[in-house]
């Protein structure tokens, strides 16, 4: 719950200045995108499109999918040539 | 899946791995924070990560209203990028960054100056302003990203809306059949008004388009004039295709020869990809619902102005 | 002090050059592109450390503007009329981010491509949040710029502030003026520090359109209106250490023979001059009219205006502007103070110059007799003075 600021606590331009706490569109999703670590030939391109920047690089140079923000866009299943990444719906 | 669309097997895969590491290579950082409220699939999305992303933190970001606005909108004065931003007018976003990188050298700073404008905001709006910095040869990057609508205030038609295209006021009915003409060549425009370095781009070929990013990053740092990149960035909300498609169509852009990919500069014209074999540009419109009423003639007419443009090119080189 | 005589385009880009200002943007339109002229020759000459910007229209204008002033620059520019029209857009945008930019506004028609002076170009825009000051000659001019980066840059105003003066009737009338030497300026007018603006990468300050779920944007404009009241203060702090320094003080409003006056006259801009020498000839003639100049439009100085007419029976108002269909400016916010007061003088009001007409000192007399005709009649003219209606010939009341 946002505190309501008054006219003291206002910056005195239309300018902001801290970063915001990030939005967990996570939540948005029907479908969500499952791994299968067997096929995955580390190619990247899961991580290269995905848009929401939501597939990370492990240490061993395989990827993960960060379900926090993941949308459900289903393009890392699409793009995955092996078909390791397969769309299933979401509880 | 089109004919061309994938490489398949281990050389298929070994490409991808370069291309994947290529541009992992190029990434100064992830400066867009997570959880935005673009739509899923969002071409845009993409464009502006690596734009943001391969330029990094030395960099003023400025936008106009649009979805890449929207996508970085500040919220009880709380940002969501992590740098400096300048939300600016529609109507001639590309002016103030004339102002922000001549104080910036007055002030001795030296920073990447990026404008990141939609269509509407670069081929209409602020096309006088845009021309205008080009003809100046203000060292800044201008990255138009084009969806080819006015989309984010619900998909209404602008000047770069291609031939055929639906969209809530190019609608479909008995009197009209889409947008009635094909247009404007805005990166034409941009070598017209004297822009330093103008290239075309797409983000299914994010190696290709982060290299231009980087060039652009090199002819302004060199203070040769203004970079200009168009960048095609695929709506599935818009374009009417499913979320998972959007790097699919992007892809089938480059190879049905519609979307060619180049840059010009120092007065010479180099193809960044040419398709072996130009896919038919049916697939293409076939992929997307906005397409969907188009008849024969409008399709081969879109074919025959893309072969047009092929030919002028093969000309040339 | 030397005395240069010079145009008010010069004046002004002298006054300019001795404000150090870091960059500048303008278009060319008549009567205000030699300052801009002069202004390049300036840079080009290395006589002023700046940046010239030739722009691709007044909208591009203000943008680049904006951008340099976020940087951290002293700017500047010059415009009028339909110039102002095609600026109207980014103009709205610069007090929201509080950005101390300074312009010079040879007031021109806007709408109809008029020559000559009206002020319905600064008009149009008198709700942006601008500071507006009008200017009744070169000299004022010249001492208005100088005091406007003061005021702007203010921590208790940063606000932008439009600098009037008539076109044609200023801008290309050469008159004596002393440009005060960089050494006075210098210590008058300090660098330009803005601590709200910063590039700086490990800030990431986002600057303009901002959308709140708390909705702040009725407290935003309440704070940006508070800006524009202390600017009042300000500009009364401001004129008054300038005259200080170089012998001449302006304030808010001016008071000119109003000293048992029972008629007086409200004008602005450079018919203030004119204006004054009819009723200095008046009262000489026996007549208790007076003038009241008033100087900063925004802030409206309505206490200041107030105090200076409370002993008069009746106040006539000169309105350089017409607001189809409805009250003029100058005259709506003097009818709004008047209100306000216990026991006002009556009230009536006149267009003066509307359109660029010539304000004549036969057309002045006419009007002053007529309206203190009028006043000791006990009936104050109902209705609009047009004053040098018919081509000049007659004041028409409608």
């Amino acid at each position: 719950m946002m505190r309501k600021k008054g006219i003291d606590e206002l910056p005195e331009a239309l300018v902001a200045a801290k970063l915001r706490p990030p939005v967990e569109t996570g939540l948005w999703r029907t479908m969500k995108p499952v791994m299968d670590g067997e096929k995955c030939v580390k190619c990247g391109f899961c991580w290269m499109y995905c848009p929401e920047r939501a597939i990370r690089k492990t240490e061993d140079g395989g990827y993960v999918i960060n379900y926090s923000y993941c949308k459900g866009c289903g393009i890392c299943g699409e793009e995955c040539p092996k078909g390791a990444i397969k769309m299933v719906e979401e509880e | 899946m089109g004919r061309l669309q994938r490489r398949r097997g281990k050389q298929g895969n070994l490409r991808r791995a370069k291309m994947s590491k290529q541009v992992e290579k190029e990434m100064r950082g992830e400066l867009v924070a997570e959880g935005g409220p673009l739509c899923p699939g969002c071409g845009a999305s993409l464009a502006l990560q690596y734009a943001l992303n391969a330029l990094g933190k030395n960099t003023v970001l400025l936008t106009a209203p649009g979805c890449a606005c929207m996508g970085t909108l500040t919220f009880d004065l709380q940002t969501l990028v992590k740098v400096p931003q300048i939300f600016t007018l529609f109507e001639n976003p590309a002016a103030p960054a004339t102002g922000v990188k001549a104080g910036l050298d007055r002030k001795g700073m030296e920073m990447n100056v990026l404008c990141f404008i939609g269509d509407g905001g670069t081929v209409d709006l602020g096309l006088g302003g845009v021309t205008g910095v080009a003809e100046r040869g203000d060292p800044v990057i201008y990255i138009c990203y084009d969806n080819e609508a006015y989309m984010n205030t619900g998909i209404q038609r602008s000047g770069a809306t291609p031939y055929g295209a639906w969209t809530m006021t190019t609608p479909v009915g008995k009197n009209l059949k889409g947008k009635g003409r094909f247009g404007k060549d805005m990166p034409g425009i941009m070598v017209s008004s004297g822009a330093a370095y103008v290239a075309t781009a797409s983000i299914a070929y994010i190696d290709d388009y982060v290299q231009k990013v980087r060039r652009a990053e090199e002819v302004t740092a060199n203070d040769e004039g203004m970079a200009y990149i168009h960048v095609q960035a695929p709506c599935p909300t818009g374009w009417r295709f499913q979320t998972k498609e959007t790097i699919k169509v992007a892809r089938l852009a480059v190879q049905s020869g519609l979307w060619p990919l180049y840059e010009i500069h120092e007065g010479k014209y180099r193809l960044t990809r040419r398709p072996k074999e130009r896919a038919p540009v049916r697939e293409y419109l076939e992929a997307q619902g906005r397409f969907r009423h188009l008849s024969d003639e409008q399709k081969d007419l879109i074919q025959a102005h893309v072969d047009e443009v092929w030919r002028k090119i093969d000309e040339a080189n | 002090m030397t005395l240069q005589l010079l145009s008010g385009n010069e004046a002004v880009a002298y006054a300019v050059k001795t404000c150090r200002v870091d960059l500048v943007s303008a278009m060319p339109i008549t009567p205000v592109s030699s300052i801009s002229e002069k202004l390049a020759q300036f840079v080009a000459d290395g006589d002023l450390d700046a940046r010239f910007i030739e722009a691709d229209g007044e909208h591009s204008v203000m943008s680049i503007l904006t951008g340099a002033c976020i940087a951290g620059c002293r700017t500047f520019t010059a415009t009028c009329g339909t110039g102002l029209g095609f600026m109207n857009n980014p103009i709205f945008n610069v007090p929201v981010m509080r950005l101390p930019i300074v312009m010079a506004v040879g007031n021109r028609p806007q709408g109809l491509l008029d020559f000559l002076s009206d002020h319905s170009d600064t008009m149009s825009v008198r709700d942006s949040g601008w500071i507006q000051i009008y200017v009744e000659d070169n000299q004022e001019a010249v001492d208005t710029v100088i005091q406007a980066y003061r005021i702007a840059e203010d921590r208790r105003v940063l606000l932008p502030v439009m600098m009037c003066f008539d076109g044609w009737y200023l801008s290309y009338l050469s008159e004596p003026v002393t440009i005060p030497p960089q050494e006075t300026v210098d210590s008058f007018l300090p660098p330009f520090k803005p601590d709200h603006l910063s590039l700086d990468p490990e800030k990431h300050l986002a600057y303009g359109y901002q959308v709140n779920a708390e909705n702040y944007n009725m407290e935003f404009r309440s704070k940006f209106n508070q800006a524009m009241e202390r600017a009042k203060t300000v500009i009364s702090e401001v004129g008054a250490e300038y005259g200080r320094l170089t012998g001449r003080t302006h304030g808010l409003v001016e008071k000119f023979m109003t000293d048992d006056a029972e008629l007086i006259l409200v004008t602005m801009g450079s018919m203030t001059g004119t204006a004054k020498q009819v009723v200095k000839e008046e009262r000489a003639k026996g007549k208790a009219v007076g003038l009241v100049k008033v100087r900063s439009f925004r802030p409206f100085p309505g206490e200041a205006l107030a105090e200076a007419v409370k002993e008069a029976g009746a106040v006539v108002v000169l309105d350089r502007s017409i607001s189809f269909g409805g009250n003029p400016p100058l005259y709506s916010e003097v009818a709004a103070t008047l209100y306000t007061m216990d026991d006002p003088p009556a009230l009536m009001g006149a267009y003066a110059g509307v359109g660029g007409r010539d304000v004549t000192e036969e057309r002045l007399r006419e009007l002053i007799s007529q309206t203190l005709e009028a006043y000791e009649k006990k009936k104050p003219i109902k209705g609009r003075i047009w004053v040098g209606f018919n081509g000049g010939e007659e004041n028409k009341v409608i």
